[in-house]
């Protein structure tokens, strides 16, 4: 029998099934510790976050637009979101803070990314996608996805003119898109 | 303006919310005179973005967090073990009976000692919880907001200053599939702590009281109407000085008006 869907699981949440968020973090509460980790570097405090995130899944699944994306990907948002606030505020004081665009209703494409391939074939290819980026473009990226950092801010640490930044940053993100969505149409072909 | 290139660049950063400054401002009001090239763009690039996650690897949480988690779902009745008197000690019984009264006695202590430290972390729960609703409910009126500027219909009306406060400005963002409007005043006056300006959407040449806000310590208001569905077709805009907490039809002198519709 094969898994029940993602959504199927949110929509049982929805309903106030326990169990389905239960099955939800053993999907991917690893990724998404992962994930908070990484950013917030400390175990105690990106646990809080996935605690955080779990708590908002439980209480506002129906904000969940399916239409807009995958679960996973809002899942990864409300993570990152949730970390980078938090290193944002351990920083605050500095000038020049950031407008909190990625707090915008999670709007991926209508790709759906777990129905199509399992959790640990997305990771690979997205592994995958990431390693054949340019470095200087990967870094970019790196900077902006894990520290929260701000197009000046990336100029800075890596010492280059604005303008690159933003163009790596575009490009990066451009040819990452490129590299999954054909993955991603097949995968939903064959589902 | 138009899409451009210029735009992209600034959409994938919009997409990784790096944007600042300037180019925040810029690619903000890009969004809200409507531009679905680039709401498309940092849709499809949030979720090119979601795959740098993968670089991060899966790291198991503590064993006992999703127990925890599961707990906090719902607010348990804490369970507080019943302490029994014995039946009073009879004859041969009295060694026992005082055997247990002593364990009682531990028990006791240490059953209080559990209970300051249950209030203790209850009452860490409660403000936690606390917090977080703050929260959420930030966020959801910031998504709200996102929603009103980055729907497809959106319009941006400008307001002009009338009588008392002419140099007063401001723009609505109005959605009319949303019926919801984003207001973005500046060089208001202060009010006096009795009064409050509110927001009036014309329907039908009729005024429908849209919420009061209050201005900053500089002039300026951002304010998110709430749901008008009662509202057909939203002709024009305007702002009086009413009593705090509003008035059902406009009593107070207008300082802001819009240019109606065509």
């Amino acid at each position: 029998m094969s898994p029940e869907p993602d959504r199927a699981l949110v929509a049982r949440i929805e309903r106030r099934d326990a169990d389905a968020l239960r099955e939800l973090y053993d999907r991917y509460g690893a990724r998404l510790n992962g994930l908070a980790s990484r950013i917030l570097g400390d175990t105690g405090e990106a646990e809080e976050v996935l605690q955080e995130v779990f708590l908002y899944v439980w209480r506002a699944a129906s904000s969940f637009d399916g239409s807009r994306g995958s679960v996973l990907a809002w899942l990864l948002v409300a993570t990152r979101s949730r970390s980078i606030d938090r290193l944002r505020s351990r920083r605050a004081g500095r000038p020049g803070s950031t407008r909190p665009l990625e707090d915008a209703p999670e709007a991926a494409s209508s790709d759906d990314v777990e129905g199509g391939l399992a959790g640990r074939e997305w990771e690979a290819l997205c592994r995958k996608a990431i390693s054949e980026l340019p470095e200087d473009q990967r870094r970019a990226l790196e900077l902006a996805y894990f520290e929260g950092l701000t197009q000046q801010e990336i100029a800075e640490r890596t010492r280059t003119p604005l303008g690159t930044v933003k163009t790596r940053v575009r490009l990066g993100l451009m040819k990452l898109r490129e590299r999954i969505r054909p993955y991603l149409s097949e995968g939903r072909d064959a589902s | 303006m138009r899409h451009n290139e210029t735009y992209e660049e600034l959409a994938a950063l919009a997409a990784l919310g790096v944007l600042e400054g300037e180019d925040a401002r810029s690619f903000e009001a890009h969004l809200a005179e409507g531009c679905p090239r680039c709401e498309e763009i940092v849709a499809d690039l949030r979720a090119a973005s979601s795959a740098l996650a993968a670089g991060a690897p899966a790291v198991a949480p503590r064993a006992s967090l999703r127990a925890e988690i599961l707990a906090s779902l719902e607010e348990r009745a804490p369970r507080v073990a019943p302490i029994r008197r014995p039946s009073s000690p009879a004859g041969l019984a009295w060694f026992l009976a005082a055997a247990a009264s002593l364990v009682l006695l531990f028990i006791g202590l240490d059953d209080a000692r559990l209970r300051r430290e249950r209030e203790a972390l209850e009452r860490r729960s409660a403000a936690l919880a606390s917090r977080l609703t703050a929260a959420e409910r930030d966020l959801a009126r910031k998504e709200l907001r996102v929603k009103v500027l980055e729907s497809e219909d959106v319009r941006i009306l400008f307001l002009s200053g009338q009588g008392p406060q002419p140099q007063a400005r401001a723009k609505v963002f109005w959605s009319e599939k949303a019926k919801r409007g984003v207001l973005l005043a500046g060089n208001l006056q202060s009010l006096p702590s009795d009064k409050q300006y509110e927001l009036w959407v014309f329907d039908k040449g009729k005024p429908v009281a849209a919420g009061v806000f209050d201005v900053d310590t500089e002039g300026r208001a951002l304010f998110e109407s709430p749901d008008l569905s009662v509202i057909t077709a939203a002709q024009n805009f305007a702002v009086t000085i009413e009593p705090r907490g509003g008035v059902a039809a406009p009593s107070g002198p207008i300082v802001l008006v819009g240019t109606p519709a065509a």
